[in-house]
């Protein structure tokens, strides 16, 4: 097993047995990351149930090929090709959340870049929570909410705690359904999120979190949800859920998650001469 | 470190085994290929044959 995987024989000097020994554990270390990783994200989600049934079969087609069971062998062949088109199919949710979360810049333009924006939401939050009205607000990053501000009713105005609350004032039009907020902007209210397939999620949320949970899923923003029936405060990121937040830990947590101050841009001769003049005392 | 390894330990040991099942088709694979092969012998006076259709 050694020797087949180093293949040391055709080593001349110890530089070459250097080389043929790290090269494979480099190459498996690399596959590994990779697997580790693809293992480490479908856990948690209705993969993993799947991802068991091929593990066990992908071993027992490793042991019919080193027993030389050559007809078992045939057919694990022909179900591996048509496995491949059903993997697809039956994972294009979870891939396409995948392959958004490894395409994700970590550039961070268009986020909260003023504190009012927080404090407002903060307040508007803990009001809607004190009278157990259910709210949703999605917070943008990076990945555009375009496809979900269209479901809903286009706002582009400024933020304030009075808007949202009146947003999310039971028997009005835009009130079932979500608030999306770019930058320091309400864009749209009244949109659809989509549910999370996750079946960990606790019977105990309604659709309301479930789809706060789906949507950071999909993508990289940031939910901040009341509870209807009880009036928890939850903020969800990269679905995962954290419940039972006050007015602080809410401005705390969207703090840390969203707000980049605004940085003053300061000209290549300002820079070089503040750096000079550094110097000098 | 030693937290490193005891998070999600099943999930690395399983990723490991999978890892090396992984490198060694794909190597046995390259292995029969005879391009492949002919690439990694290096220089010689016979040439090396390739199958042709």
């Amino acid at each position: 097993m050694f020797e087949e995987i180093f293949d040391l024989s055709q080593a001349k000097t110890p530089t070459d047995l250097v080389v043929k020994v790290w090269k494979p554990l480099i190459e498996i270390g690399i596959i590994w990351y990779i697997i580790y990783k693809l293992l480490e994200f479908i856990k948690g989600t209705r993969a993993v149930q799947v991802l068991r049934g091929i593990i066990i079969i992908a071993v027992i087609f490793f042991l019919t090929q080193q027993l030389r069971f050559d007809v078992i062998n045939w057919i694990f062949t022909k179900l591996f090709a048509l496995s491949v088109i059903a993997f697809l199919i039956v994972f294009q949710p979870e891939m396409r959340s995948g392959l958004a979360r490894i395409g994700r810049e970590k550039v961070f333009g268009n986020i909260i870049t003023e504190e009012r924006t927080i404090d407002e939401i903060a307040k508007s939050v803990s009001i809607l929570a004190r009278k157990k009205i259910g709210a949703i607000i999605a917070i943008q990053r990076e990945v555009n909410l375009e496809p979900y501000t269209e479901s809903g009713v286009q706002l582009d105005s400024v933020i304030t705690s009075e808007l949202l609350n009146t947003i999310f004032m039971p028997n009005t039009p835009l009130h079932d359904g979500g608030v999306i907020v770019h930058g320091d902007r309400v864009v749209a209210a009244g949109c659809l999120f989509p549910l999370s397939q996750n079946p960990d999620i606790s019977k105990l949320l309604g659709t309301r979190h479930r789809a706060a949970i789906g949507l950071t899923e999909e993508t990289d923003s940031v939910c901040v949800v009341v509870s209807e029936e009880t009036g928890i405060i939850s903020i969800v990121n990269a679905g995962k859920l954290t419940r039972d937040l006050d007015r602080d830990r809410l401005i705390n947590h969207l703090r840390s998650l969203l707000y980049r101050p605004k940085k003053e841009k300061k000209s290549h001769v300002k820079l070089s001469m503040d750096r000079f003049f550094r110097k000098k005392t | 470190m030693s937290d490193w390894f005891s998070k999600n330990f099943w999930l690395k040991l399983v990723a490991l085994l999978l890892a090396i099942i992984v490198w060694s088709y794909a190597r046995q694979d390259l292995k029969n290929n005879p391009g492949y092969k002919a690439e990694k012998s290096g220089y010689s006076e016979t040439p090396t044959v390739i199958p042709q259709k």
